[in-house]
């Protein structure tokens, strides 16, 4: 029977399994109760009561969306290595991607992982500028200029959003769609210029391609506030106050 | 209500009659629950008290041999009718 609390997710066990082994012991259970508690489980893991309220559908958007732009990504990359001649046309779907993963990142969760999300950034940006630079200085030297501005936009986006009011999620808005566009035509650019030999820029970009796809989905089973609905954890104006 | 107790609804309200009675642990709770319904397995029982206990209407408490049992909070004075009818009380 053991083996059956084992199904239960671990926040229900960790309340109820020593009550509930207890109540089994008493009250031996029928093959109809076995198959009760199965059904018990999975209404565990459908519906965990640890939160006030069911997490709204719009609280799965930025998982998604977030999914969908490394994916984007992730198949943007792989496509430059079999069809290089269209390197150009694949170059396109980078500035999308990363305006996606831009409009996802819920403003919470970027201020807890700032850090990572710019130096993984920081990583790919450099990496793209590498490449490039033999073949197109002009370029290199945009990819670094978007690249500084996106990571002191980063930074600024963090601190925003640790106390973000009505108008600053709108800020956070604007800026996450200009960010994109600073990053991500100079990486679209320059992605036409990388010859196909230096495919070891695989071996940076698809990783973060990946990333990504795993970001979206933790945050789409989690659920997390988008740009426009109220935080998952506002702040209190007396603490604010404070 | 329907939303937020599910099929759990009929079992939540026969758990908040037999808690009017005093607290009771859960084999007791079963009990009682099944004197009154019948038909419900240990798994729709923490199902319908992992529910209750999150809208504050059943909340922990201790027995006489240390044992975890439940008891009403005060705001489920009028649960019992409420869950009866479809709705929580506020």
């Amino acid at each position: 029977m053991s083996r059956l609390i084992r199904l239960y997710p671990r926040p229900w066990r960790d309340r109820y399994e020593e009550e509930f082994l207890a109540l089994l012991e008493e009250r031996p259970p029928t093959m109809g109760d076995l198959l009760d508690t199965v059904r018990g489980a999975l209404d565990a893991h459908l519906n965990p009561q640890g939160q006030a309220e069911p997490t709204p559908w719009t609280h799965r958007i930025p998982g998604l969306l977030a999914l969908i732009a490394g994916a984007m990504w992730s198949v943007a990359f792989i496509a430059f290595v079999f069809w290089h001649d269209k390197a150009w046309e694949l170059a396109g779907l980078i500035p999308v991607s990363m305006l996606l993963m831009f409009l996802s990142l819920p403003g919470d969760y970027m201020a807890a992982h700032g850090r990572q999300i710019a130096i993984a950034l920081g990583v790919v940006g450099l990496c793209i500028v590498v490449a490039n630079l033999p073949y197109s200085p002009s370029i290199a030297i945009a990819g670094v200029a978007g690249y500084l501005i996106a990571l002191g936009g980063l930074l600024t986006l963090a601190a925003i959003r640790a106390e973000i009011g009505p108008s600053g999620r709108w800020t956070l808005l604007v800026l996450a769609v200009l960010l994109p566009a600073a990053i991500g035509f100079p990486v679209a650019f320059g992605l036409g210029n990388i010859s196909e030999d230096e495919t070891w820029l695989l071996g940076v970009l698809l990783p973060y391609g990946f990333a990504w796809v795993l970001v979206g989905l933790r945050l789409a089973i989690r659920g997390s506030a988008t740009l426009v609905d109220p935080p998952l954890n506002p702040i209190e104006p007396e603490v604010r106050a404070a | 209500m329907g939303g937020r107790l599910g099929r759990f609804g009929e079992t939540a309200m026969w758990i908040l009659v037999a808690l009017r009675d005093g607290p009771h642990n859960v084999t007791r709770l079963l009990d009682d629950v099944r004197g009154l319904d019948g038909r419900v397995g240990p798994g729709t029982l923490y199902g319908a008290v992992a529910r209750l206990e999150r809208l504050a209407l059943i909340e922990p408490t201790t027995n006489g041999g240390g044992r975890r049992a439940y008891r009403l909070t005060e705001d489920a004075a009028a649960a019992p009718v409420a869950v009866a009818r479809g709705g929580v009380p506020s």
